[in-house]
């Protein structure tokens, strides 16, 4: 066991976890997806863990449902955007996973002191609240709910450990 | 200390043999019905025509290539474009007909190779002549209306008994016949597939047809209903109007979604990939020497989650369920894709050199990119590309022990 973090770990295991549900992030005309589960784990580990940050700042004035609505919507618009490159080559799925790692480790590196001082329930209600959001975009792309829970579980559990939070 | 590697008795090289017999078996018949045989006999053909020369679609870039009835434009980046009809000012000379393989049987050939052989080959041997016997009925059932006669057998059974059963005829007896009917087909089904004795779309149909209306019928309000959901749907395919079990299935599950039984096919298309994404992986889970013989039936199921998947698609006027109806079916088409691709390429490896490749591929990767990016790769060809069992992951990294 190591004390360093490790998103690339936790997004190779996020992306084993997602396996041939790729196909779900995509448009279904898209083939050529194999290259970019690992980017796709990433880009979900960092939504989550900007998830969390946002989360746990919820006021009445700007509940954390509203929250999630906006982070759904913004999880559409990036996972769209990775995909819908024209004429993936090597190199330039080698650059999305290569960018996406560099975005990954800030997100989590900002995260980590932010979260650090907020109370276990705060922590604990954001992230089902992000869990369930996740669920929620998947079955919305038609992926049984059965698989759609197990990557959700799987993401909060991985920015969990990279995050040291305890849940 | 390695052991000296030592010479095989007789009977061990028989029972190796043997095994590499039962396997080429299995992967040939996998191969011609893991889809149905037309589509496995060109997958082949192509396999059997890139394998003699390599280079041959490279030498095609820019022509406008004979394919079934239409063409296919081969693009330099190795994508085509289909063409029902050749665009005004092709020339003859873009053309190229000498790669229509649509009379093709390389794998029907290749058993009746095989049958010759293991005939010859062992003749006082039981195990092999009956290892003959069975590759003899798998072409026998090759005979072109060898799927309308496995889908007159549901529909027999479906009028004798349960539509003209003799009986009470009440509520409860036409569930419990139903019910028997569906148990029936069901195991039928596994039947055909374990002996290959049907195309993998038909097995798929009938295990499509079973899904949707047993979950239709579990979600029905009481015993009339019920009865109404299983009596309905028996009713819609006992009649001889159609020579072919697809259709029906496609049929009866567009007509549930517009009935309004949306949920009740979900259900069923999701317990049919369900069964399949299980099958898959208990067979990554499973032994290396079963590994193909495990993947094999995950096919069906799929394939009937992309049936269903389809047709509850084009029936749906809601865009949003017609999307997620359409990923749905795509994702159960990939995996069917992939466990056909899995058994094509055991098939044209037999002899271990495909393992051998990848390993000292993985070896050049590990040596230019790192333990990381091997590891990954290595996971692709397991867990995407399902061409090994997990059990072989060590063996692909290099990282067996020697006396495993």
């Amino acid at each position: 066991m190591t004390n360093q973090p490790d998103p690339r770990r936790s997004a190779e295991s996020i992306s084993t976890e997602i396996g041939l549900e790729l196909s779900y992030f995509t448009d279904e005309s898209e083939r050529n997806f194999l290259p970019l589960g690992l980017p796709v784990g990433y880009l979900l580990l960092q939504w989550f863990a900007e998830g969390l940050v946002m989360g746990v700042g919820a006021t009445a004035s700007e509940p954390l449902t509203d929250k999630v609505a906006v982070a759904v919507k913004g999880l559409r618009t990036r996972v769209g955007r990775l995909f819908s490159r024209r004429g993936g080559t090597p190199q330039a799925d080698a650059r999305a996973e290569e960018e996406l790692a560099i975005d990954t480790k800030e997100a989590l590196d900002v995260a980590r002191p932010q979260l650090g001082g907020s109370s276990g329930d705060e922590l604990t209600r954001a992230a089902e609240a992000y869990e369930q959001a996740l669920v929620g975009y998947l079955t919305g792309e038609g992926m049984p709910a059965v698989d759609a829970v197990r990557i959700a579980q799987r993401v909060r559990s991985e920015a969990g450990i990279q995050l040291r939070l305890g849940w | 200390m390695m052991e000296e590697p030592r010479i095989l008795t007789k009977e061990e090289t028989l029972a190796v043999w043997r095994l590499r017999a039962i396997q080429e078996v299995f992967l040939t018949a996998g191969c011609l019905r893991v889809f149905d045989r037309p589509a496995g006999e060109l997958r082949e053909a192509y396999r059997v025509a890139d394998a003699e020369d390599p280079h041959r679609l490279s030498k095609l870039i820019g022509k406008y290539v004979k394919r079934g009835n239409g063409y296919v434009r081969v693009l330099g980046n190795g994508e085509g474009g289909a063409f029902a009809e050749l665009p005004d000012g092709v020339t003859p000379g873009e053309v190229v007909d000498d790669l229509d393989f649509s009379e093709a049987t390389p794998l029907q050939d290749r058993l009746r190779e095989l049958s010759r052989t293991l005939r010859e080959a062992a003749p006082e041997d039981s195990g092999i002549e009956q290892l003959a016997g069975a590759v003899q009925a798998i072409l026998e059932a090759c005979r072109p209306e060898n799927e309308q006669e496995r889908f007159d057998q549901v529909r027999e059974w479906a009028n004798t008994e349960v539509l003209g059963a003799d009986g009470p005829g009440d509520v409860q007896d036409m569930i419990d016949r139903a019910y028997q009917f569906f148990e029936r087909v069901g195991i039928y089904a596994k039947e055909l597939q374990r002996g290959f004795s049907a195309d993998g779309s038909t097995i798929a149909a009938m295990l499509a047809i079973r899904a949707i209306v047993l979950a239709r019928a579990e979600l029905a309000d009481d015993r009339e209903y019920e009865m109404d959901a299983l009596i309905e749907s028996i009713l819609y395919l006992a009649p001889g109007s159609s020579e072919r079990i697809e259709p029906i299935a496609t049929g009866l599950a567009a007509r549930m979604v517009r009935l309004g039984y949306q949920e009740a096919v979900r259900q069923g298309a999701e317990s049919l990939k369900a069964e399949g994404d299980g099958l898959i992986v208990k067979a990554l889970n499973g032994e290396s020497l079963t590994y193909y013989q495990a993947l094999y039936p995950a096919a069906a199921y799929e394939l009937g989650a992309v049936r269903v998947g389809q047709a509850a698609a084009s029936a749906t006027q809601d865009p949003d369920e017609r999307r997620r109806w359409a990923k749905l079916a795509v994702n159960a088409e990939e995996r069917a894709v992939r466990v056909s691709t899995a058994l094509g390429f055991a098939l044209q490896n037999l002899d271990g050199s495909g393992i051998a490749h990848h390993v000292l591929w993985l070896r050049r990767v590990r040596e230019e990119k790192g333990d990381d990016v091997a590891r990954l790769k290595a996971l692709d060809l397991v867990e995407n590309q399902l061409f090994y069992p997990r059990a072989l992951l060590p063996v692909l990294l290099n990282e067996a022990d020697p006396s495993d």
